[in-house]
Order: C-alpha cells, then structure tokens, then sequence
C-alpha cells in the first residue's frame, strides 16, 4: 500500500527538482514567445522569402519529436563544436520547439483582428513596427491568451523530456528515487500529481490573465 | 504645374484585387478647402478609392499627387500622417481610452510631449461633446460616439485632408444624426473632406462637389445641385431612385 511517511520524505527532494522543470518551461515559453511573435510576422509579410523561411521552420519542427530535437541539441551539435549545458540545451530546444507551435497561435490572434484596426494605425502614419508594437500584437495576443496558456501547460508537461540529458527536473528525479528505493507505482505517482498540481494552477492563472486583459465593454457591446 | 494647384490629383488610377479591376481608371481633382462626395452602388470600387489615396491599397497604374508631391512608397508615412482616416466601423484601438486613442498619435506620430498630446485630445474631445467619456473604451461607449471619437482623433492632428469611408453606414439609425452634425460643423471650418455616403441629405447640404462611381469608373462629377438634381446618366438615376425611396419608406 501507499506509505505516506514514505512520499513526505522524498517530497523536498521531487520539489527541488519542479524548480528545473520551472525554470526549462518558463524560460523556454519566454524563449518560444519571442520566437513566435518573429515567426508569426514573418510569416504574414508581403516577403515571399522570409515568408517561406518562417514556414519551412515551422513545418520543420512541428513535424519532428522534440525529443528528437533535444537529442540534436544537446547530443548533435557537439560535433559541430556547439557545445551547451544540459539546461541550457534543455531551455533552447522547448523555446525552439515552442516557438513554432506559438508562432501558429498568434498568427491566427493576428487574423482574427477587424482589418480596419489595422489599416486604421497605418492611415495615422505609423511605422509598420510600431502598428505591430501597439496595436497588433497587443490586440492578437489578447485575442489567444487561453491557446497561449495552454502552451506553457504542455511545456510544463513536455519539459519532462529533457530528463533524457541529465537535468536533475522533477521526472528525473523521481527516476534517481526509484533506482534507490524500487518504489515506482507511489513515486511515478507522485510525481504525477505534482505536474497536476502545477498544470492546475496555472490554467486558473490562465483565467485570471483573460479576465484582467479583456478590452473592456467588448463582450458586452460586441457587434 | 497643373497639380500644384490641387491639394490632390488622382491621375489614371487603377486598382485590382487578385485578377478583378475595382478601380478602371479614376481621374479626380480636389481643391484646397473641398468637400468632395462620393457616392455609389456596394461594390462600386468607393472604399478602395479612399484606401488608394491613403496608401493602404496597391495600386496597379496611375499616380495620386497630394500637396505637390507624387505618392510613393518613400513618402507614404508622411503623407499619411497629414491626411485623416475614419473607417466605417473599428477605426479607434480598443485597448485604449478614449483619451490615450486620440493622444497616442500625436506622441508617437507628431512626437509631441504627453502633457501637449493631453491637452490636444481633450480639446478634441470636448469639440465632439465627448469629455466625460474620455476615459471610457470605445466598446463601451455607443456605435456614434465611437465615430464622433474617431473624428477627434482625425482632427487633432490637424490634417490637410480628411477621408471618411461610410462614417454613419455602421451605426443604428438613432446615432446617425449626430455625426453628421459633427460633420457639417466641421465641413464649416474650411477642411478638405472626401466623403463615402449614402446619405444624400448631407451631400446636398455640404459638398461642393458630388461624384458618383459606378463599377469603378466617376460616371457623373459635379456640384450637388447637377448630380443631385438632374442626374444625366440612367445609372445615377437609378440609384437615386432607389437611394430616395429607401428613405420616403424610413420617414413613414
């Protein structure tokens, strides 16, 4: 049976460890956001170029496992001379990674944008970097923030991977405390429930996030 | 030389969306101080003429000349920051205020200080009877102050040229008035407008000239009391006709 003293006594150990799964999803959300907002614009430009460069990526990584990806990173490159850290090879390869799957989000946030709000910023001469800067993106980003949300959730879950290269992250160590006491079923549990917890948590944050950046009166006077 | 004497000259202007020609070659001429109206059929090409004059349409042959200089994709920021644009519908930001709408162009387009752009869009908006709502978000204000708003924010920065595109079309017809007294007191202060509208009481009352455009061509040009009153062409009689009847069966 489930022995609690056991599970309160490798608790401190498993949470040290959801601070590196933290630390991989958040800076690799951060990551992947800016990435996104590049790919996204990219893609939408009038270059046909940077257009099909931005999609070949996107194609590209939403087409390949990521953990395959994480391997290439931090097992591939080192024969090219690229050498990373396993966290930082572990917070590239989610930002990478999500940069693509953010990209397609806020790509549809920029087209579900009334065209006139656009056209509306360029006819007062602004610059195209500042219509993106104040009016787009503010606009497409409030318009995808559950999608968004939702893909720091599955990184939080998919960060987990990167145990395959040695960071000491939540999954991982629950693996070390297996090897140590043959105890899965509780551990494996356990940590399940932590990555629940977390995920949990952080859709109710989601919530609270729509809430407080809804254009105000819009859902009321909605047209 | 010609065009120095117009504030803008649109000179053999043809514009096409994918393979259909919207605009077959427009020629228009407006002076300084000109209200200009123009009406149309839905799908007349009217929209993508004003569009074309603010650079935000491709255009495929011809030229605009505005203030002098010719219209190219060097100047097009310049140029647009001296003419006005109202859209129909979701010309405000709806993230901003009704303040920080009409200051935010000024201080990111103008490069003017906050407190100026402040006292500017205040002003703005007490001239459109918007005051108190200045710190409201356009979806929560009605469909005409919304419009009255986007007309401040027009005027504040002081341009040369103000187009709008059907300002009332989108609004309930209890608001319709309203803008358009706005509009006529502005049209009194001496600014050149381009008007898209279907209400024919206003181009009588306001435009020095009338244009009515039919599948992308000006079929009839010229002062409201010709255009209006003794439409020479079947297509504008036709849709006067209709235009008249729509609003003898409203006013009963």
């Amino acid at each position: 049976m489930i022995d609690f003293s056991f599970l309160t006594s490798i608790f401190p150990y498993l949470i040290q460890g959801l601070v590196f799964t933290l630390e991989l999803s958040i800076f690799g959300f951060i990551l992947g956001f800016f990435l996104g907002i590049t790919l996204a614009v990219l893609r939408l430009s009038n270059d046909r170029l940077l257009s099909s460069i931005s999609s070949l990526y996107i194609d590209l990584i939403r087409g390949t496992p990521l953990l395959v990806q994480i391997l290439i990173i931090y097992f591939g490159l080192p024969s090219l001379g690229i050498y990373f850290d396993p966290i930082t090879a572990g917070i590239l390869a989610i930002g990478l990674n999500s940069g693509a799957y953010q990209a397609e989000i806020i790509r549809s946030g920029i087209r579900a944008i009334p065209k006139e709000n656009i056209e509306s910023a360029q006819s007062l001469g602004l610059t195209d970097f500042k219509t993106y800067r104040f009016v787009v993106l503010p606009l497409a980003i409030r318009n995808v923030v559950p999608a968004l949300t939702n893909e720091l959730v599955t990184l939080v879950k998919d960060s987990s991977l990167i145990s395959v290269i040695g960071v000491p992250e939540l999954t991982r160590r629950g693996e070390y405390i297996i090897a140590w006491t043959f105890r899965p079923f509780e551990v494996y549990l356990l940590v399940a429930l932590i990555y629940f917890v977390v995920c949990y948590f952080l859709s109710k944050l989601s919530a609270k996030l729509e809430r407080r950046l809804a254009i105000p009166g819009f859902f009321s006077s909605k047209e | 030389m010609r065009s120095m004497t117009y504030l803008l000259s649109i000179k053999n202007l043809k514009v096409s969306y994918s393979n259909i020609e919207v605009l077959k070659g427009i020629n228009l001429d407006v002076k300084k101080g000109e209200k200009v109206v123009i009406i149309g059929p839905s799908g007349s090409g009217k929209s993508t003429l004003l569009k074309a004059i603010d650079g935000l349409v491709k255009i495929n042959e011809g030229e605009i000349i505005f203030d002098g200089v010719k219209v190219n994709n060097e100047n097009i920021i310049k140029v647009r920051s001296e003419i006005g644009f109202v859209f129909q519908n979701y010309t405000l930001f709806p993230h901003f205020t009704l303040l920080k709408n009409v200051m935010f162009p000024l201080q990111e387009v103008k490069k003017l200080s906050k407190e100026k752009s402040e006292k500017i869009a205040n002003e703005a908006l007490e001239s459109v009877g918007l005051l108190e709502k200045a710190q409201s978000y356009p979806f929560e204000v009605s469909g005409g102050q919304r419009q009255r708003a986007a007309i401040a924010r027009a005027l504040a920065l002081n341009p040369k040229l103000l187009l709008l595109d059907e300002p009332t079309s989108a609004l309930d017809p209890e608001f319709v008035g309203e803008v358009l007294e706005i509009l006529e007191e502005i049209a009194k202060k001496g600014i050149t407008m381009i008007v898209v509208t279907h209400e024919v009481d206003f181009a009588e009352d306001v435009a020095t000239n009338v244009v009515f455009i039919d599948g992308g061509e000006i079929i009839e040009m010229g002062p409201p009391s010709e255009v209006l009153v003794s439409p020479r062409s079947e297509r504008l009689k036709k849709f006067l006709s209709r235009i008249i009847r729509k609003r003898l069966v409203y006013s009963k």
